[in-house]
């Protein structure tokens, strides 16, 4: 019986060609998809699994509402949070980012980058498996470090490294720990070096450092962070309104009271409260759900393929299950038989997705800068389950529809087409001309968003300018000048110069702003040399720039963007106007110019307010500098820089790799990153409609089949082409239309949605929800119309004949 | 009405030659009724296609109405046979999802009858074949005979100038062929030409003339007297 069963499933493989096709490639591309987004899922999911804090530490956020959520907190929190609530077992400081340094040993000289400064608890946090020394040494002085094996390899060979003595950033310590890290985390640190000093413990606007708070197990976390809001309230807001001779009650109305967010060290890789996930990266949630709606988008329809073919081509096979069961076999019989014929070809479909997966996983690995592997059991298994599930679920329709069919009807030939498997086949056809209509009306809106974006002026010129990386030499605004002046002399170089913010990189530095009784709020705070803004072509709106000819301009004078002179209401006439600047409200400095907005992070990151000091004025940070800018003549690039790194050597810095970019490749980085996702989802959207279409085919093909003999008699009745195609295509047509009218709301919801992700976007464009009901209508005209031709010329002597 | 010269249909599959129709001649005049008998594999059914502008032959000349329609495309024969051919079919060839009504009405609309017209002439010709009270129903829910009527009025009902019958009592009881029999033999009474093809001895003593094919060839024609022995049902 086995055999007889093989045989008829194979010829009816060979015979329904097209319907195979149809089934096995659709369903292969939504299971690739789906083990694709699950491997991608869990290897986000895997970060911080090694932890056993993992539940218990929690990532704390600050948030305003004048000045959204911050990543960071103030040492004062840390101390107050731990002595107030007694679910606060401890508290972490850290840097948010790692810092780069050379570490030397004896003239050794290692640069890392991935160097992580933090309070001493930072191994009852991140406890990586200790190789040698130990960790309570480690927390006993600030001058003791730790290194990770591979690090100390480097540094030491072979030998243990502890109690050797190394001096980063000036600065002379004793290797206490070498470490190694078991799993993906949070912090990945090459060397964990400690706060050189304890950080102030009442500062409350000093927002600088990530804070990890560590719970007894099994505390409400939801609970806590109320508590954490009432103590930022009694020791934060109350005493300061009590300084300012105001109540508790005013000043929450005009200055706000700052709360917490938090996520889990578990879920902190995949979590999106912020927009940098820490040192290491986070994982693109957005990049997972297109992914994974897609992919299930994708096996839905293959699933509707699946039961529309086969229920369409029962009819094909009346015959054959009319002959069985006057044999003698049993509803259960032949339905098993039926379901046993579907699940094979989702199981076939499955190893074909098993093999795409690894052909395709190199590049998404790329893509997403991952190195995940097919060979996942967990994963695997997973998908297999939900192979078994699907194929059960489609395999039991059609079954039950063929073997219902009842016997004698079906072979003295009066078996009729069942009018309730046409309602319900016609819904699931509609329900994919939506989910293609939804990919059209997508790809056409995503096209023009980013067209939007990629076109948006930037505000400043980034061609012909290399940002050189400044790191931690002592003196470097000295330096820079000397550069400044020296590199000039090169016949290829134009002009030197410089602003802490290096464009594309973004906004590193801000402070409170208060402008009389505007509610104060948080301003970029952006360092500029006299030429900056010349050198990088920011437009000058009101007043003027810095200038060496006002000695006042490196003591008390801003130039505020446009966006901080409207947040303070003085955009008409900015000049003149006094603003109290930094934390404690100690300076005064007055505005002498207004520059046009330019998009110094990002340019898919809002504009934020901001202002422009001197270097000089802000003694503080004069030395803390990132890069400096250098305008370049395009001819002869590498030969300019080999000169410039021979410079820069000889006179400013000989330690540190001298590494440069050029602002257009940042940007063009971020162009990059859209370009990729873009060309991803149509890449995915075209599958999807292909799919669709192939389905949309088949079935066109077998009910324009199971039509031919009342196109016969229309024909000899008659009938012209043009009306045989019409009776053939209305069903298709009115199916477009209601799904078209059901789509619209649908794909405005979903994309409005999208759209507000981004802070420049286009207004919802009306075009595409015109252009994709056309679309469809004309897809279908091409695809069912064609069939629908070649059906007027039927033989209408052998469907007339022989029905 | 119908002349045909010399006429010759050849089928061709990958190994055999067939030919159906043979060098055949014939010549029906308005208002006759004419049975075409033979055995299985004769040539009648492809006469019968041939003459219903079914389908075309390799050789010979058909005038139809004095036109000359052997060499004719498919759509000018589309058009003749709209305007001018009524068929009745062994299966009755009604469109399942189509009542009664709408099936009848469909010959008129690819004739571009107005709608309020069509409307009458359908309920004349339902009223006439006696099935009006079936109006609204499908096919399916109509017995073999009821089908046959439906099918001959769907075939009436432009009022076409040849009716052709492929086998109408194949499919039927002796009851309900008898009744189509006589609805045919009313037809014809009432002017109408009719060409049949049958099987039945019986069934062919209703026409005026009977013309029995072998290998695609006329080997006997016989007029009939038109007395039908009732006796032998």
């Amino acid at each position: 019986m086995l055999q007889t069963w093989f045989k008829i499933f194979f010829r009816n493989l060979q015979k329904n060609w097209l319907n195979s096709l149809v089934n096995i490639s659709g369903l292969t591309l939504g299971l690739a998809g789906l083990i694709i987004v699950l491997l991608y899922i869990n290897e986000e999911k895997s970060y911080n699994k090694w932890n056993p804090n993992k539940d218990d530490v929690y990532r704390i956020y600050n948030h305003t509402d004048r000045n959204g959520t911050w990543s960071v907190g103030t040492p004062a929190q840390a101390v107050v949070f731990k002595s107030d609530i007694p679910e606060v077992e401890d508290v972490l400081m850290v840097d948010h980012f790692y810092r780069d340094f050379i570490v030397d040993h004896d003239g050794n000289k290692m640069y890392s980058e991935k160097i992580a400064v933090s309070e001493p608890n930072f191994f009852a946090f991140f406890p990586f498996k200790i190789k040698a020394g130990s960790y309570s040494s480690f927390e006993k002085t600030r001058n003791q470090v730790a290194l990770s094996k591979e690090f100390s390899n480097k540094l030491f060979g072979n030998e243990s490294g502890v109690g050797q003595t190394v001096t980063i950033n000036n600065r002379e310590c004793i290797v206490a720990v070498v470490y190694t890290i078991s799993g993906k985390s949070h912090y990945q640190p090459e060397v964990v070096l400690q706060f050189e000093n304890p950080l102030p413990k009442n500062h409350w606007g000093n927002f600088m450092y990530a804070m990890f708070c560590k719970l007894t197990p099994d505390t409400d976390i939801k609970e806590v962070s109320k508590k954490m809001n009432n103590v930022i309230i009694e020791r934060r807001h109350k005493p300061h309104a009590k300084e300012g001779g105001i109540t508790i009650e005013e000043y929450e109305k005009r200055l706000g009271f700052m709360t917490v967010r938090y996520a889990k060290l578990a879920d902190l890789r995949l979590q999106t409260v912020l927009l940098d996930g820490g040192p290491e990266g986070k994982g693109n949630k957005q990049l997972l759900y297109v992914l994974l709606g897609l992919s299930i988008l994708l096996i839905l329809i293959s699933c509707v393929n699946f039961i529309n073919l086969s229920t369409a081509s029962a009819t094909q096979r009346a015959k054959e299950v009319g002959v069985k069961k006057t044999l003698g076999l049993s509803k259960k019989q032949l339905i098993l038989q039926y379901i046993s014929e579907i699940v094979l070809q989702v199981f076939i479909s499955f190893v074909f997705a098993l093999i795409l997966v690894e052909l395709i996983l190199p590049y998404f690995n790329q893509f997403v800068k991952t190195d995940m592997s097919i060979l996942n059991t967990k994963v695997l298994s997973i998908v297999f389950l939900i192979v078994v599930l699907v194929s059960l679920f489609i395999g039991s329709i059609p079954a039950l529809y063929l073997s219902n069919f009842k016997a004698i009807e079906v072979l003295k030939g009066s078996f009729s087409k069942s009018k309730k498997g046409v309602f319900a086949r016609n819904v699931m056809l509609g329900i994919q001309f939506l989910i293609s209509g939804f990919f059209l009306i997508g790809m056409l809106i995503i096209q023009v968003q980013m067209q939007f974006i990629i076109n948006k002026d930037v505000g400043f010129s980034k061609e012909q300018i290399v940002a050189i990386k400044i790191n931690r030499i002592g003196n470097e605004y000295a330096k820079y000048e000397l550069f400044k002046k020296e590199i000039v002399k090169n016949p290829n170089v134009m002009e030197a110069s410089y602003s802490l913010f290096v464009p594309g990189k973004g906004y590193i530095n801000g402070t409170d702003f208060q402008y009389k009784e505007v509610p104060g709020f948080s301003a970029a705070v952006n360092l500029s040399d006299y030429n900056y803004l010349d050198f990088a072509g920011i437009k000058v709106l009101k007043g003027r720039s810095f200038s060496e000819k006002f000695a006042s301009d490196t003591i008390n004078k801003i130039i505020v963007n446009e966006t901080l002179a409207k947040r303070i209401g003085v955009y008409d006439n900015p000049i003149g106007k006094k603003a109290k600047i930094g934390w404690s409200n100690e300076r005064e400095f007055e505005i002498v110019g207004m520059i046009q907005d330019y998009h110094f992070s990002g340019f898919d990151v809002k504009i934020e307010p901001m202002f422009l000091m001197h270097p000089k004025a802000f003694s503080r940070f004069v030395n803390r500098m990132l890069a400096v800018q250098v305008k370049i003549k395009m001819e002869n690039v590498d030969k300019t820089m080999l000169e410039i790194e021979e410079f820069w050597k000889q006179n400013i810095d000989n330690d540190y790799p001298f590494t440069y970019e050029f602002l257009d490749k940042i940007f063009a980085e971020t162009y990059e990153k859209y370009k990729k996702q873009q060309t991803m989802f149509l890449i995915l959207s075209v599958l999807v409609i292909t799919i669709a279409l192939l389905g949309l085919f088949a079935l066109a093909t077998l009910t324009i089949q199971q039509r031919l003999k009342e196109v016969a008699i229309r024909k000899t009745l008659g009938a012209s082409v043009k009306e045989i195609m019409f009776q053939l295509l209305k069903s298709f047509l009115k199916i477009v239309l209601i799904s078209s009218v059901a789509l619209i709301p649908i794909a405005y919801f979903f994309m409005q949605n999208w759209l507000e992700n981004f802070v420049y976007r286009i207004d919802m464009p009306i075009l595409p929800y015109i252009i994709t009901p056309l679309i469809l209508i004309v897809l279908v005209f091409a695809v069912v119309g064609l069939k629908a031709y070649n059906a007027t010329k039927v033989d209408l002597i052998k469907y007339l004949k022989f029905e | 009405m119908i002349k045909i010269t010399d006429i010759v249909k050849v089928y061709r599959t990958e190994e055999v030659e067939t030919t159906a129709l043979n060098n055949l001649s014939l010549e029906v005049k308005e208002g006759e009724f004419v049975s075409i008998m033979g055995a299985s594999g004769c040539g009648k059914s492809t006469l019968l296609n041939i003459i219903g502008l079914l389908d075309a032959p390799n050789n010979g000349s058909y005038l139809f109405d004095g036109t000359e329609v052997a060499k004719k495309m498919e759509k000018e024969r589309a058009g003749l046979r709209k305007a001018n051919i009524g068929f009745v079919f062994q299966n009755f060839n009604l469109i399942d999802e189509l009542t009664v009504f709408e099936n009848v009405e469909l010959p008129l609309i690819y004739n571009k009858v107005k709608s309020s017209e069509r409307k009458k002439r359908v309920n004349e010709i339902l009223e006439r074949i006696g099935i009006a009270h079936r109006a609204k129903h499908f096919p399916l829910q109509l017995s073999g005979g009821q089908q046959q009527r439906v099918a001959v009025a769907r075939a009436l009902v432009t009022n076409p100038k040849l009716i052709l019958a492929d086998e109408p009592t194949g499919n039927l009881d002796s009851k309900s062929g008898n009744d189509v029999m006589e609805l045919l033999s009313e037809l014809h009474a009432t002017g109408s030409t009719i060409v049949m093809v049958t099987h039945s001895g019986y069934d062919a003593q209703f026409s005026s003339r009977i013309i029995t094919l072998k290998d695609g060839e006329i080997v006997a024609e016989k007029v009939n007297d038109r007395k039908v022995d009732l006796l032998v049902q």
